[in-house]
């Protein structure tokens, strides 16, 4: 037991690390990120006549 | 109907739970298991999976395949896809009434049946095998386990932390199949040990909750999904009492036709009071505790479920999805009634076994409890030989091979924008059934596809910003290099168009039945960043695999074990039940 609680700080120690490491390069990276695009995202609208399904029975 | 001592009809009456899994997985599946791939809605499975970026979260997309995608990655470099997707759901299906049979806290085989077909056979396996939700099904399959382990965490047996890891470690596929799991860990588990599955849960998910919190733009969803994915009623008593007995979900393409049998709503209600009354047998046998939070658990899944069909629920659900990143969890709600299906199938089952005491005569008890196993079957037909039809595996054309060869051979850089713009297909060589476009599983470098859905025409926006900027490149006849793209594909012989004018300005590659291929000319950029950085996001993975694999070596490594024999089985209230 006290192996694997060990072994589960160790983990999630990491796991911070891994977070604090991927918050830093976020914050530093992407220059090109597009506020123009984020504010838009999801305005596609292209129709294939394919539903993803339907909530009337029997069609 | 009870388990006899270490003889031959002791031996017999083990074997009678694990035949009769067997049994539900083959009259499920049959006509699926042999070769070619099934590809129906979400469920697409290509032969090998390319290990690319995209598999572990590092996407513009939101990670709601991760880390599953990432295993199909790694699991189709050893085993063929169409091979490994029937084992998967083989592997459900036995996994499923075998868990809750082996979890009911009897010493009755009857009973044990009863709880494994109440939980195996249900219009929840149905309707997400027929939408595709394979993950959700693994999930779904491991929580009887869950529970076993985490009452055994809660009695402090040896080495079930590590097993509880391990049944986790299926669920949490995806996002949803992670948190449904681990919730049951810890109603299982108790406050006590709450820190610790606490530990292991955030571990666990960390593969899709580090891209997601990383990820370039928000995690927001779009509120029209809300009422499109609501719960639905599938007869004339509505949405409640569908949910309740287990059903509901919203797509009407995929819930098999035995749900609108007028008489299914009467044996529905019957089938939830048998399980509320055994809820009290069950407080008897594994402690009042962890009964009501198991039973608390379903209610809230029931509830969960329902959020999106009531008053005030709906509105709430509008509000999370469009201001609290990552609330689009709970868009469509019906998943969460999993979480009822445990207690209902434990409640059901030990109900007919009280019962069944107040019969004399032993034919009368074995009638019952024979009656009470077959009625799942009776009240859900259509799920038996893959919805009798409605599942057929198929064989992918030989253009997807030949395309794959071409874009692997070829050294120049680009993603590959996939035409028609839009996420499902209708291939006529897969008999027009609606299907997730399998390129970004196929081809072996990264994929766009059009991600807004349609549901009854009305279209619900997608979210990744990658997306939306080739859908404006394509609408404005710009620059496909200039946005990294390098190569388009058209799908052939599914509905939708493609525009001319675009071809002409590409250069053919290859052109089969099935599929062109075009290269961009000219130079291709590099595409804007909108991805999670690769780093964190596989460090994600790396401490999750490192815990199921030191779960794995402390489990079942072969050191000293003489503790545990000791409490290989509990007694609660007298009844002894394999612990693990």
């Amino acid at each position: 037991m006290a192996k694997l609680v060990g072994v589960l700080t160790s983990v999630l120690a990491g796991l911070a690390v891994a977070i604090a490491a991927g918050v830093g390069l976020t914050a530093a990276g992407n220059p090109d990120a597009n506020v123009d695009l984020k504010n838009n995202i999801g305005a596609n609208n292209v129709y294939n006549d394919i539903d993803y399904g339907t909530r009337s029975a029997g069609r | 109907m009870r388990n006899s001592g270490p003889n031959g009809a002791g031996s017999l009456h083990r074997m009678v739970l694990p035949i009769c899994s067997v049994g539900i997985a083959l009259l499920a599946l049959a006509p699926v298991l042999p070769g070619g791939f099934v590809l129906h809605y979400d469920m697409v499975f290509t032969p090998r999976q390319p290990l690319l970026p995209d598999v572990i979260g590092v996407s513009s997309a939101l990670p709601r395949s991760v880390p599953a995608d990432a295993v199909l990655a790694l699991a189709t470099t050893i085993i063929p896809g169409d091979v490994l997707q029937k084992l998967i759901l083989f592997g459900v299906f036995v996994a499923a009434p075998l868990g809750a049979g082996r979890l009911v806290p009897t010493m009755s085989t009857g009973t044990r049946l009863v709880a494994a077909v109440a939980y195996g056979w249900t219009p929840y396996v149905a309707e997400r095998l027929f939408i595709g939700h394979w993950p959700y099904l693994i999930a779904y399959a491991c929580l009887p386990w869950i529970v076993a382990f985490g009452l055994a965490l809660r009695r402090g047996e040896p080495r079930a932390l590590p097993k509880l890891v391990l049944a986790i470690a299926p669920a949490v596929l995806t996002p949803s199949g992670g948190v449904i799991a681990c919730l049951v860990a810890l109603a299982a588990s108790g406050i006590r040990r709450a820190p610790v599955v606490g530990g292991v849960a955030a571990v666990l998910n960390a593969p899709w909750l580090v891209p997601s919190l990383l990820r370039g733009g928000d995690a927001l969803s779009s509120p029209d999904a809300v009422a499109a994915f609501a719960a639905r009623g599938e007869n004339w008593a509505g949405p409640v009492v569908s949910v309740l007995g287990l059903g509901g979900l919203w797509n009407a393409d995929v819930v098999p036709a035995s749900r609108a049998v007028p008489l299914v709503p009467v044996f529905t209600l019957a089938l939830v009071v048998l399980a509320l009354l055994g809820q009290r047998v069950l407080a008897s046998r594994i402690g009042v505790t962890p009964a009501r939070s198991l039973l608390a658990l379903g209610a809230a899944g029931v509830l969960l479920a329902l959020l999106g069909t009531l008053p005030y629920g709906a509105y709430l659900l509008r509000w999370l999805v469009e201001a609290v990143p990552g609330a689009g969890l709970l868009r469509d709600g019906q998943k969460w009634v999993a979480l009822w299906a445990v207690p209902f199938a434990l409640g059901l089952a030990l109900a007919i076994e009280q019962a069944a005491r107040y019969l004399r005569v032993r034919w009368q008890r074995v009638a019952l409890f024979a009656v009470a196993a077959v009625a799942p079957f009776v009240l859900l037909p259509d799920l038996a030989f893959a919805g009798f039809g409605r599942l057929e595996p198929v064989r992918y054309p030989d253009d997807w091979r030949i395309v794959t060869e071409r874009l692997a051979d070829d050294p120049r850089e680009g993603d590959v924008v996939a035409l028609p713009f839009a996420s499902y297909r209708a291939f006529a060589w897969n008999d027009h059934r609606p299907m997730h476009d399998p390129a970004p599983r196929f081809l072996p470098r990264g994929v766009v596809i059009g991600d807004t859905l349609y549901v009854d025409g009305a279209p619900i926006p997608g979210e990744d910003p990658r997306a939306e900027q080739i859908r404006r490149t394509l609408a404005t006849d710009g620059d496909l290099g200039a946005v990294g793209v390098g190569w388009v594909l058209v799908e052939h012989g599914t509905p939708g168009d493609v525009e001319p004018a675009l071809l002409d300005r590409l250069t053919p590659e290859y052109r089969g039945e099935w599929l062109s291929l075009y290269r961009v000319p000219g130079d291709i950029g590099r595409p804007q960043q909108f991805t999670p950085p690769l780093v964190p996001v596989s460090l994600a993975h790396g401490v999750a695999a490192l815990l199921i694999g030191s779960s794995l070596l402390v489990a079942y490594c072969p050191w000293p074990r003489g503790r545990d024999r000791l409490s290989a089985t509990s007694e609660v209230e007298g009844v002894k039940w394999p612990s693990s």
